[in-house]
């Protein structure tokens, strides 16, 4: 009997670091990652963005610490380079993987916003309507700018500040 | 110690361990830590994708309402639960509806998908903002209708709307990028 409580307090144990365990992990990958493809082929979504999907130091020193390799007894120092490196070059791509999924995103809204943008002139008539078109313009111009500084140039739309509006 | 305290002590030890294993649970993880793959939105997705890529076959062939009949399958089709994959799916899908009515000049019906679109992605995100500007197209291509009918104030009211919603979505569509880029994936 004695020997039974103990061993379903070492369960109850478990089950408590367990529960708390969970949030350390690293997010899930959002389902249209899960699945290797994209959801909606006619207006690609961008991978759903966690707040904080690069793991943290803290947890990659915790992973190496618990899986060893087995070189790690005979050079230690090279193990935890190795480790290291490898834990950079996940978060290197992990990086990389947010800031596409960014700029997919931000690509096709600048399309939106460019098609939106030269429609609104095209319809334009009064000085009111046209100064409205004029802001619009401005508004695009400098969201090409933002668009080129971080992604560089989006498939869809032009990111030249100066292209013609809309740009297609 | 005694057979009661004993037995009490594994009560409140059986109830701890449920009660941790149901909190990770909760949080989408297994008992190990896993995680736990919905699996019924990945096959929604795939079946949403699969939906687009009929009616993307169905566009090239010129076959608009046969398109239009796929958008609208994956409008009704069984949703595995509420969340924000499945509302970005909807919304995504009413826009590509409303404007393959919109290409067959069927403004009411076009008007109408945009307002189930609307109802998907009440925050200001690329979708919302697409919604918004197949709107302004609608409310543009009434305008040009009413004016072949010779309701010309009909038709400035129609216009006037159109301007006011494609200015709306270049404002939705700016902050959209701002936020993506600025704040590191914020929608």
């Amino acid at each position: 009997m004695k020997r039974g409580s103990v061993l379903l307090l070492l369960l109850a144990v478990a089950g408590c670091a367990t529960s708390k365990s969970a949030p350390q992990q690293a997010p899930a990958a959002s389902p249209s990652e899960a699945a290797g493809q994209q959801a909606y082929p006619s207006t690609p979504v961008a991978p759903r963005q966690d707040p904080a999907p690069v793991e943290a130091p803290a947890s990659r020193a915790t992973d190496a610490d618990a899986a060893p390799s087995k070189s790690s007894t005979n050079a230690p120092a090279t193990s935890g380079a190795l480790a290291s490196t490898s834990g950079d070059l996940d978060r290197a791509q992990r990086e990389l993987e947010i800031a596409a999924g960014n700029c997919e995103n931000a690509c096709r809204a600048l399309g939106s916003m460019d098609r939106a943008a030269g429609k609104l002139c095209t319809l334009a008539r009064s000085t009111d309507e046209r100064d409205r078109c004029g802001d619009a313009k401005t508004k695009l111009q400098n969201a090409r700018d933002r668009v080129k500084r971080t992604c560089g140039h989006c498939t869809d739309v032009t990111v030249d500040r100066d292209a013609a509006i809309p740009s297609r | 110690m005694n057979d009661r305290r004993l037995l009490l002590l594994t009560i409140v030890a059986v109830a701890v361990f449920v009660a941790g294993v149901a909190v990770a649970l909760l949080r989408g993880h297994g008992p190990g830590g896993d995680p736990v793959v919905d699996k019924e939105l990945l096959a929604y997705l795939s079946e949403a994708r699969a939906l687009h890529h009929q009616a993307n076959l169905q566009e090239s062939a010129n076959d608009l309402p046969a398109a239009a009949r796929t958008m609208e399958r994956l409008v009704t089709a069984q949703q595995p639960h509420a969340g924000p994959e499945v509302d970005e799916v909807l919304a995504d899908a009413y826009a590509r509806l409303a404007e393959l009515q919109l290409r067959q000049d069927a403004l009411d019906p076009a008007a109408k998908a945009i307002a189930s679109g609307l109802a998907h992605a009440p925050d200001p995100t690329y979708f919302r903002g697409h919604l918004v500007e197949v709107e302004g197209l609608v409310e543009e291509a009434r305008a040009t209708r009413l004016a072949d009918a010779g309701k010309l104030e009909e038709a400035v009211a129609a216009r006037t709307r159109a301007i006011s919603l494609l200015e709306e979505v270049v404002k939705i569509q700016d902050h959209v990028i701002k936020s993506t880029l600025d704040d590191g994936g914020a929608r």
